[in-house]
């Protein structure tokens, strides 16, 4: 037994030590907040100064103010046009890819359906081809002269035409190819609705007497529709601020979103000057709208939090029977159309010198040569190092903001918290085009080090990333019981020691996952890049970009299969090192 | 020792504002066990946290040991990291990504406390727990008893002015519990820490107690030894949470020393109570177990005849319902062996010195 002396022999423990006087909370959340405010809030003013400034002028240069850019953005007809161009084709892409969403999440979730894992990763392995990629394979593909499926609809007898029968440089086009590229995540969005949601409710219904069919249109989706809305409203927002889709299709057959409009101001075509000013204005229009969205979507996400019931529950499964080999059927064609097809046409027209339409004489002509080529570009060996710098300063940096910004949100209770849970949440409202615009003004608008420069492209994209590195990170520490970074405190660890030693390593698992999303978005990432790029800071994405522009469009394939293995390479590392966390 | 002084504490959320706190003062003098005792949402959780710094309190005054670690007036708020205390939370908070030891050692670390020394105290603390060979063990690998002999160990390694313990035992199960309670108990004394104990268990806050502290409503209702507060408390809402109650409703008649007589529909009563103005509406208050059931009259003692209108069998005892004849009722446990049956006539007999006097 131990006597009193063993527990009183401490008593030299120093409870407070005079360099810890500071308590650093309070300042941490302040530092936080002016990072966050720095990089959503300051661009987006000299972006809005510029709006009121004359054709050649940067925003604080001295000079007169005009009103012109909103007389020609509001008077001109084509602002129109661009009004309907934008909204048909988000509208559309919108019913196509939510319609695909909800049938497979509700397959994957709530039938019987057999292979469900599979199809689980089918559905969202798309998403490893970046959307530039995707819309050039389609060319490949659907292009009205040259286009491998329309080569083969003309073999069928009256279409024996020498253009079409399909054109993908047509809003049509470019609806088809962005509603399928929203399938994946669209569906991640859906299934988790589905799994969340108490299975109790629709046993309650089954108990009733109701059929089970009955159940899914009476009870499921109804319950559903909060979480379908949410979805709907977030990529709303993403469709009219996409850029890839609509830049690689619509800006050569002169059909115009804002997205690309704004890209197009400051990057005209022959020789022209770019218009800030103009450009600005047209972002001012597309935040408006989008910040409208956002505003819709964070009250209902609000209002409507998904409370996670226990796990392991098994919901009752609709019964397919023979429809289940139908349900087989539409898998797989949509992987065909979403990855095998785009992916074979690009890796094919990699291996050929041109362009060539697959065929069995074809595969003897095949060849490394547009790969050797790259290797010997210096350009392309710049932009594979740049693009790694960028995907991990970018990951870290967004993660690490969002650190900060997620336990503040969760835990602290400071007024100032509120108002950094709304600007961290602001950026799901401000394009990207706009905010790579906004940077580039704000750079420009003073001397520094950064313009030009992979950084500045980074702070771009960790502006834009923000918003969802916290939400990820808000949810990891909704997970870590307050109880233990408490202890830590009444432990005697000052804020940082209890950041260091016991909130990191336990939301580790939500920083890292956080991480390679924002890690493997940047990579792959070509909107800010390409409005911020400098000789010195390409990237691989702006010089797939460029060559594609070239006409170079075997190495341009090339470069952007080499692409694709960066990205799952990076999230391969990241995975890796998770699973190395979990080990304790 | 700490002192606690017109704490006061509310929380505001868009739909309402909660005091927490209205208000309370009390004392924990060097080496005892004081427990605040209460249902849920009476604020003794967030008294606890005030004392450790997690909450701060609205106003007030938090003193322990010599240093003032909060006051309103001197605008004074010592965050947790330098107030000398050791916390043992509901949930353990033992961090599962470190081992035993690196838990028991964390309350060491960056402290300059050397190396040698810490592998002294962390060993000498988890001996006083009983975990010593369980050091190395990755943490998530511990049973619930251990986990929370952990949390102890940790909270007890460097050595604070005040042990806080935040319902410690309410994530075990009952009889883990029963032995856990006598074993913290025994770790107190035998350490002579000076402790605050929060839970809403009125037996386990009797077990392990010097004084307990009863909180309704951000308000401490009453405080006295477990012995006191459980047969003699001052007020009827302390009366009915500590356990069965009778009470029969009366008027204060006068007060004679330390008993108070009391007019009841039973008859004229003296009991013991103090400090009660004449007048008052008053209940004479007993607990079951102090009244006795017999089936003839007693010849020497008064008694109360009735009937038995319903029979609980409790195991150890049996509860009897008993209606008196002038229409009140009453509780009264007794032995088994003694049989009650429905209906029965019987007579009560109340020892008048079991009795006190309670008011609302």
């Amino acid at each position: 037994m131990v006597g009193r002396e063993a527990v009183l022999a401490l008593r030299d423990i120093a409870w407070r030590a005079p360099f810890k006087r500071v308590n650093w909370g309070p300042v941490v959340l302040a530092l936080t907040s002016a990072v966050v405010l720095y990089l959503v809030l300051v661009p987006l003013v000299v972006a809005l100064v510029a709006t009121f400034r004359e054709h050649g002028y940067l925003p604080f240069e001295p000079g007169p103010l005009t009103f012109r850019n909103y007389a020609y953005v509001f008077l001109d007809a084509t602002t129109w046009t661009l009004m309907v161009n934008t909204g048909l084709f988000a509208a559309g892409s919108l019913v196509l890819g939510m319609a695909f969403a909800i049938l497979f999440g509700w397959l994957v979730e709530r039938s019987d359906m057999p292979l469900r894992n599979l199809t689980f990763a089918l559905v969202i392995a798309p998403m490893i081809i970046p959307g530039m990629m995707v819309a050039i394979a389609w060319i490949f593909l659907l292009d009205p002269r040259i286009g491998l499926i329309n080569l083969m609809l003309r073999w069928i007898p009256g279409w024996e035409t020498d253009r079409g029968p399909l054109d993908i440089y047509t809003l049509g086009g470019m609806i088809f190819v962005e509603g399928f590229r929203m399938v994946p995540t669209m569906f991640l969005m859906i299934s988790a609705a589905f799994r969340n949601m108490d299975p109790s409710l629709e046993e309650a219904s089954r108990v009733a007497g109701k059929s089970g069919l009955a159940t899914v249109s009476r009870i499921t989706l109804p319950l559903m529709r909060p979480a379908m809305l949410a979805a709907l409203l977030y990529f709303f927002i993403r469709a009219i601020e996409v850029f890839e889709v609509p830049g690689v299709l619509g800006l050569n057959a002169g059909i115009h979103v804002f997205s690309t409009r704004i890209y197009w101001s400051v990057h005209p075509a022959a020789g022209g000057l770019p218009d800030y000013g103009l450009a600005s204005t047209f972002s001012l229009i597309l935040v408006a709208v989008s910040a409208f969205s956002v505003w819709l979507y964070y009250r209902l996400t609000r209002k409507t939090y998904v409370t996670v019931t226990g796990k392991g529950f098994r919901p009752q499964r609709v019964r397919l029977g023979r429809m289940k080999y139908l349900a087989g059927l539409l898998f797989l064609a949509y992987f065909a159309v979403t990855l095998v097809l785009p992916f074979f046409v690009l890796l094919w027209t990699s291996l050929h010198k041109f362009y060539l339409p697959p065929s069995w004489e074809g595969l003897r002509s095949m060849t490394l040569a547009s790969y050797g080529e790259l290797l010997k570009d210096p350009g392309v060996i710049l932009a594979a190092f740049n693009t790694i710098l960028l995907a991990l300063l970018t990951g870290t940096m967004t993660m690490l903001i969002a650190l900060f910004v997620g336990w503040f949100v969760v835990r602290s209770r400071y007024r100032l918290t509120r108002a950094l849970d709304l600007f961290a949440f602001l950026p799901h409202a401000l394009p990207t085009v706009v905010i790579a615009l906004a940077v580039m003004l704000l750079y420009l608008s003073f001397p520094n080090p950064i313009y030009g420069t992979i950084v500045a492209i980074s702070i771009a994209l960790t502006t834009s990333y923000i918003a969802y590195g916290s939400r990820v990170m808000i949810a990891g520490f909704h997970q870590i019981h307050p109880e233990l970074e408490e202890a830590s405190r009444v432990s005697g660890a000052n804020f940082f020691r209890t950041f260091w030693r016991v909130l990191l390593p336990l939301s580790a698992p939500a920083f890292i996952n956080g991480w390679i999303w924002v890690a493997v978005h940047a990579g792959r990432e070509l909107t800010a890049a390409l409005m911020l790029f400098s000789p010195s800071s390409v990237v691989v994405s702006t010089k797939v970009w460029a060559l594609w522009e070239q006409g170079r469009v075997s190495v341009a394939s090339a470069l952007g299969v080499v692409l694709m293995m960066m990205l799952i390479l990076i999230s391969w590392a990241g995975r890796s090192a998770m699973t190395r966390m979990r080990a304790f | 020792m700490v002192e606690v002084s017109l704490l006061r504490k509310q929380f505001s959320t868009e739909q309402e504002t909660v005091k927490a706190l209205r208000g309370i003062s009390f004392s924990v003098p060097e080496g005892q066990l004081v427990t605040l005792l209460g249902p849920s949402g009476c604020g003794k959780t967030t008294t606890l946290r005030c004392v450790a710094g997690l909450e701060r309190p609205d106003s007030g005054m938090i003193r322990i040991g010599e240093r003032v670690v909060y006051s309103s007036e001197s605008k004074q708020f010592d965050p947790p990291e330098w107030r000398p205390v050791g916390m043992v939370f509901q949930s353990y908070a033992i961090w599962p990504h470190m081992t035993v030891f690196d838990n028991v050692a964390y309350p060491l670390r960056g402290r300059g406390v050397g190396k040698t020394r810490i592998v002294q105290e962390v060993h000498r603390v988890l001996s006083l727990v009983g975990l010593a060979e369980l050091a190395d063990r990755p943490s998530p690998q511990l049973s619930g008893g251990q986990q929370q002999r952990v949390a102890v160990a940790r909270a007890l390694v460097a050595n604070p002015s005040v042990l806080l313990l935040d319902e410690p035992l309410s994530n075990l199960d009952a009889k883990l519990r029963q032995h856990m309670r006598l074993e913290i108990r025994e770790l107190q004394k035998r350490s002579g820490i000076t402790a605050i104990y929060v839970t809403h268990d009125q037996e386990e806050a009797m077990a392990v107690s010097d004084q307990i502290l009863f909180m309704v409503d951000g308000e401490i209702v009453e405080g006295g030894p477990p012995q006191e507060i459980y047969r003699k408390p001052q007020k009827k809402l302390t009366a009915e949470f500590f356990g069965e109650a009778n009470f029969v409703r009366g008027r204060i008649k006068a007060q004679e020393g330390d008993r108070v007589v009391v007019e009841t529909p039973l008859g004229t009563l003296s009991c013991a109570g103090q400090n009660k103005s004449v007048g008052q509406e008053a209940y004479v208050f007993f607990r079951p177990e102090d009244a006795e059931v017999v089936r003839e009259p007693p010849c020497r003692r008064a008694s109360l005849p009735g009937h038995v209108a319903r029979v609980t069998f409790l195991g150890k005892t049996v509860e009897c319902l008993l209606e008196l004849e002038n229409g009140v009722t009453l509780k009264a446990s007794v032995h088994p062996k003694f049989r009650p049956r429905q209906a029965e006539t019987v007579h009560l007999v109340v020892n008048p010195d079991a009795c006190s006097v309670v008011t609302d």
